[in-house]
């Protein structure tokens, strides 16, 4: 049956990289050409790798976590620090902030994770907003709310380019290593374990599974990726500041594209960020200028609706269809 | 001797559940737990399991006392156990329901997939294997309880209430099941309201009241003792 045979052509591993590839062709020329394209890249990528990241621990754990610039936050700031302070390279510099995001995240997730539900929700915003507040306010290290500045040196080994094209390139590589992380997980132990908790905590436990070890690991690994993705948009930005580097619109954004793509799958994060980063920002193109706010509305109205008609994300929704379909048929033609 | 309950109490604030209990179960045996409603029954199975910490006494599991240890650490040691009210992972498929136990012997996820496939066709559910655990019938879901507690290979097996809510014929596979894991080499505590299946299963039974043990014996034992008649049976009761 046609659907069955378009299911089984896009299952082909070289079909899958064809399209791939050819997207990127079309995307890197009007990068190089055009720089709202290449700022809308970098964006995308950028967001495809910390919404996969934060799948890893709201996702596939299922704990919702909305304090995720905490450790967004944590990366660009060490790495900005350690480069403009100390000269050393920000590449150092975001294995640096990863590392200490992983020892904050372990602490948090030690003391937060046998929170459920909302409760943990709350725990996790509260601790990003410390997180501004003290950056905000330990002006002899983190220059306050005054922001520090990454001096314009550009070199690879600065993790500075000259034009957009090498941090779409950046982008696209942090983007690929987290969904090569995240799709070991997927296929492996952890990602089962991860699953089961999210389904049923008491049942998991039944099966032998360390729930909060595992839970921990899952923040953690989490917390890694987000930081780098730190370190890369203050490297893009040239400058870092409590309002902007720890504004709680990251952890929105990182749930909400999750959300919207299909929560605990693999392919969920990267539609939420193919779709909807371009959205924001032509929303904010066309209307930003009209009415303050407007555009926030309107993306507020689509994502409302998507949750309405789709509370398992675009991703599942439509995979769940496909399957139904394919099933039908073959019960048709005496199979299942 | 695999499991050894010596001298278990549980209070819950005023409520005493389980007063100075002892329970031993003999490798390879079938034993059952019956008695009126807030007897205690699930109780002890939770503080068998390591899901609840006893007030006072100890549990031994193998040689090993595993008295107020994590039940995780509890069910690798080989101890499943199945939920009276069912708990499948609802979102994930039935075989991926086995998988996450299946785990437990190694980390290739073909082989744990296999592993996981031969489990279910035991216990008769290969054929659903596709489906959301959450799509099937109450049957289907005692019987996932069972094949997610084979999973993990375990020496030891609580069953909670297996075939509450079960039709005859469901009744009569179940308890196929049961002869089946028995054949296993797999020791078998088990709590069942239905009492013509307890007394055709079980090797012993064990009877609760008011969180003490009434009584213990055969099958053919206890349903001629006068207490149990009393407290639970009820009077003229006749095995039909």
């Amino acid at each position: 049956m046609p659907l069955n045979k378009i299911e089984t052509f896009f299952s082909k591993p070289w079909v899958k990289y064809l399209i791939v590839a050819v997207l990127l062709v079309i995307a890197l020329y009007y990068g190089v050409t055009k720089p709202f394209i290449a700022h809308n890249l970098i964006l995308i990528f950028l967001y495809m790798g910390l919404a996969q990241a934060w799948n890893i621990i709201g996702g596939y754990a299922g704990q919702l976590s909305l304090g995720h610039v905490a450790f967004f936050g944590i990366g660009a700031y060490t790495s900005t620090l350690l480069y403009a302070n100390l000269g050393i390279s920000p590449w150092l510099g975001m294995l640096v902030g990863a590392a200490l995001a992983a020892a904050v995240a372990y602490g948090l997730g030690w003391a937060c994770l046998r929170l459920k539900g909302a409760y943990l929700t709350l725990a996790t915003i509260a601790f990003a907003e410390v997180m501004r507040i003290l950056a905000a306010n330990f002006p002899s290290i983190t220059k306050g709310s005054v922001g520090i500045g990454i001096p314009f040196r550009p070199a690879l080994a600065n993790m500075i380019f000259r034009g957009k094209i090498g941090y779409v390139f950046l982008s696209l590589g942090f983007a690929f290593v987290v969904y090569l992380v995240c799709r070991y997980i997927d296929r492996n132990r952890l990602g089962y374990y991860l699953a089961s908790i999210r389904e049923d905590e008491t049942t998991s436990t039944s099966m032998g599974i360390n729930v909060a070890n595992n839970k921990v690991l899952a923040m953690v690994l989490s917390a890694i990726f987000v930081a780098i993705g730190g370190t890369i948009y203050s490297q893009y930005i040239l400058f870092v500041e409590p309002t902007s580097e720890f504004a709680y619109e990251w952890s929105l954004n990182m749930a909400l594209l999750v959300i919207f793509g299909g929560m605990g799958s693999l392919y969920g994060p990267i539609l939420g960020a193919l779709i909807l980063v371009p959205i924001q920002e032509f929303l904010r193109m066309m209307l930003g200028g009209a009415f303050q706010g407007l555009h926030l509305v309107v993306f507020g109205t689509v994502l409302i609706l998507t949750v309405l008609f789709m509370p398992k994300g675009l991703y599942i929704t439509v995979r769940d269809k496909i399957r139904s379909k394919t099933r039908k048929t073959l019960s048709d033609e005496g199979g299942i | 001797m695999i499991l050894e309950a010596k001298n278990v109490s549980k209070s819950f604030l005023g409520l005493q559940a389980l007063k100075k209990l002892d329970v031993s179960i003999n490798k390879g045996e079938i034993v059952g737990l019956i008695g009126p409603n807030g007897a205690g029954k699930t109780t002890l199975f939770n503080v068998i399991g390591g899901y609840l910490k006893p007030s006072t006494g100890e549990v031994i599991f193998d040689g090993h006392n595993i008295t107020g240890q994590h039940p995780y650490t509890v069910a690798r040691k080989g101890m499943a156990r199945t939920f009276q009210i069912v708990k499948p992972l609802t979102g994930l498929t039935v075989l991926e329901n086995v998988m996450v136990g299946s785990f437990l012997e190694g980390t290739s996820t073909k082989h744990t997939q296999e592993k996981a496939g031969e489990t279910l066709q035991q216990v008769g559910l290969y054929e659903k294997r596709n489906q959301t655990a959450g799509n099937l019938t109450l049957a289907g879901r005692k019987r996932l309880e069972v094949a997610r507690a084979l999973a993990i290979k375990p020496k030891l097996i609580l069953l909670d209430e297996v075939m509450a809510g079960l039709n005859a014929t469901e009744v009569q596979q179940t308890i196929e099941l049961i002869h089946l894991i028995r054949e296993k080499g797999i020791t078998i505590f088990i709590i069942e309201h239905i009492m013509h299946v307890i007394m055709s299963v079980s090797d012993r039974v064990i009877i609760l009241n008011y969180g003490e043990k009434l009584c213990e014996g055969t099958p053919k034992e206890i349903i001629n003792d006068k207490r149990v008649i009393e407290a639970y049976l009820g009077e003229g009761f006749d095995l039909a």
